[in-house]
């Protein structure tokens, strides 16, 4: 993927020349509010918008204001059609990142609850308003002084990026917002290229003016896609565009597919359809050939990756593609505005754009390396997993009905966080033994293994190098629960695994299971995990937790057996504070 | 004979060249507020394919300041 440079000169005199000329009012007004100075993206946002057709009206709040436009978006943005939140984390958390990195516990956990609370406001402010909000991924945070090339902090500060944004995501959850990767395209355009230590330094805009080129034109493309849908139906030939060759010369065992060039681009190229198929976008096929011959290469051939099932409208025969065209998007109920079709000849392409001119082409390419990016390369469904998934999403939460439950969560919430819950974990020592094996012989709902031990069995497991048994003990405005979590952890190199997970019942319901699971993970992370892995035994009376690792990010790797990436796990809720 | 660095500030100032001159600066320009001086930077730089350090921005008090530091970092045609 290319991007062309920039000349801010020439678009920001576009831009000037645009608001001093234009007489038609704005038919769509953006309004941005950043963690960083970020007027300057006006030429480069506006000059973009320009280009997809808007006439378009841009409007800043104050600077690093992200808290605020979240709570009072009238009084901070004014009357806007669609909202940009640009963040970074090292505008906003900066101090708990960076000690987070260089090993602080207690900055990991506020960095956590700091996250998801800005989720959540994020997400509040998105179900309550009428417009679309759009909010930044944002990148790895970066910074003054870190060495970019050093591994230690730079996979730790991977890492943590990584469970920050899962408790971002977690605190947005089901809410209509629309994520813009401003992550990857800095990873596109390379984290030295981009950044500007002196404009940081000086106006607190971080990036070098290409890059904010680029910001400006990716923005600029996902809100055109707000209003330009996006194509419901890709068309393809079969011979040379599906694979090498032609079936009914070469046989099957004579088409160029599979692991080694050229079939190897015709394979990437199916497993682009394959991609855009399961995000929901319809396969037909338009080919001049015998139908046995085509289906006997989806059936047979071993290295198809398109299989019949991934095909809803099959025409393979041998009238005018045109006319199967128009067939395809009778059948499918579209429009033909809607369809794409890709073919290698030039003459059928021809015949189709004659015949049917609302219809995109796009053309296998000759150097055939470059086949995967075509459709990629032609932006035509660029953004559409965010968006399509949030139009759904809009029809659903555009009623009452959305912002009752929002409102009935948030009850939740406050009456959670009312609550002041307060969690003290701990390696268990000598005094906790009694407890301990009390609680594993005891508990029988909220026990994973349900493994009894005596107090001997408990005391070896302490002495044990590579077991740690830890604990927690719970409290709330209303008074101590005591000793009530349990869970002992066997660490063999870069796996760890959870043997023992319990708690009493009388702390469930409150989130304490997720933040105590969250400490355990956060401990292995600590102690070098790349993996965690965990039972569940099933006894007549531990129903409750059957799918307790599966809600919290674990994936299911065999019966009754879980593994994660620490990564992965479900981050303790922000309502839950760590003694 | 065109002056590039008029047209830059121009451009940036969002004015016209007959009403600048070195004698220019934030003090006698209401426009040249904090958010122009950065768009100036970013104007500068493209157009005289040079990179502002900060020190160089601090010094660029006026048009015939910005002047003097691009000289003294070897900018041609000025």
């Amino acid at each position: 993927m290319t991007q062309s440079t920039v000349s801010v000169t020439s678009l920001r005199q576009r831009w000037l020349d645009f608001q001093r000329h234009s007489t038609s009012s704005p038919d769509i007004t953006v309004g941005v509010a950043a963690s960083f100075t970020a007027e300057p993206l006006e030429p480069f946002l506006g000059a973009s918008l320009l280009d997809h057709g808007f006439v378009p009206a841009i409007t800043f709040a104050q600077y690093d204001q992200i808290h605020q436009v979240c709570s009072d978006p009238d009084s901070t943005m004014g009357t806007v059609d669609l909202l940009v939140l640009l963040w970074r984390i090292e505008d906003m958390f900066s101090r708990d990142f960076w000690d987070a990195v260089d090993g602080g516990d207690r900055a990991t956990t506020r960095l956590v609850g700091g996250l998801e609370q800005l989720g959540r406001g994020v997400g509040e402010l998105a179900a309550r308003v009428s417009y679309p909000v759009f909010v930044s991924y944002p990148p790895v945070p970066s910074g003054p002084g870190i060495d970019e090339l050093d591994s230690r902090l730079g996979v730790r500060a991977t890492r943590l990026h990584g469970i920050a944004m899962e408790a971002f995501m977690a605190g947005v959850a089901e809410a209509p917002v629309r994520m813009v990767d401003l992550n990857g395209w800095v990873c596109q355009f390379g984290a030295m290229n981009a950044n500007d230590a002196a404009k940081a330094f000086m106006y607190r805009q971080p990036y070098v003016t290409a890059f904010l080129g680029m910001i400006g034109r990716n923005l600029a493309d996902c809100i055109a896609r707000e209003t330009k849908p996006i194509p419901k139906c890709i068309v393809v030939d079969c011979d040379n565009t599906l694979w090498g060759g032609v079936i009914a010369e070469d046989g099957i065992g004579g088409i160029a597919l599979g692991s080694t060039f050229p079939g190897s681009a015709f394979q990437e190229f199916q497993r682009v359809l394959k991609r855009l198929n399961r995000a929901g976008v319809l396969l037909a096929l338009n080919s001049k050939n015998d139908h046995s011959e085509v289906l006997a290469a989806f059936t047979q051939h071993d290295e198809m990756l398109l299989s019949t099932a991934d095909i809803a409208v099959w025409r393979v025969n041998w009238q005018l593609k045109s006319q199967n065209i128009r067939e395809i998007a009778v059948e499918l109920n579209i429009s033909e505005d809607s369809l794409v079709f890709i073919d290698d000849s030039s003459h059928e392409l021809a015949e189709v754009r004659a015949a049917l001119p609302h219809v995109r082409t796009l053309q296998v390419p000759e150097e055939l390396e470059l086949l995967p990016d075509l459709i990629p390369e032609s932006g035509l469904f660029r953004n559409m997993h965010v968006s399509q998934e949030d139009r759904v999403r809009t029809e659903m939460v555009s009623t009452e009905g959305y912002r009752r439950e929002v409102a009935s969560t948030l009850t939740k919430e406050e009456f959670l966080a009312s609550l002041e819950l307060e969690v003290e974990f701990f390696a268990v020592g000598e005094q906790h033994v009694t407890r301990v094996a009390q609680l594993t012989n005891k508990t029988n709902q909220f026990n994973l293994t349900t493994i009894r031990r005596t107090e001997a069995e408990i005391r070896a497991l302490l002495n044990e190098s590579d077991h740690n048994v830890y604990a927690i003990r719970v409290s709330d405005k209303f008074g101590d629960y005591g000793l009530v979590g349990v869970a002992v952890v066997g660490h063999f190199g870069a796996r760890w695994e959870v043997d023992t997970f319990l708690m009493s019942c009388r702390v469930l319901g409150r989130g304490i299971e997720t933040a105590f699971l969250a400490r355990v993970v956060s401990e292995a992370v600590a102690g070098g995990a790349g993996a965690v892995t965990a039972r569940y035994v099933a006894t007549p009376k531990n129903g409750l937790v059957e799918d307790f690792y599966l809600r919290h990010g674990f994936i299911q790797v065999g019966d009754g057996e879980f593994e994660a990436n620490p990564i992965d796990v479900t981050s303790a809720p922000g309502h839950i504070a760590f003694r | 004979m065109t002056d590039h660095l008029l047209d830059v500030f121009a451009v940036g100032l969002n004015t016209t060249i007959d009403r600048l001159s070195d004698e220019t600066s934030p003090d006698n320009n209401s426009a040249w507020d904090s958010l122009a001086a950065m768009e100036l930077v970013m104007l500068i730089e493209e157009r005289f394919e040079t990179k502002l350090s900060t020190r160089d921005i601090m010094k660029m008090r006026s048009i015939g300041a910005a002047r003097d530091v691009l000289r003294a970092k070897g900018v041609e045609g000025l």
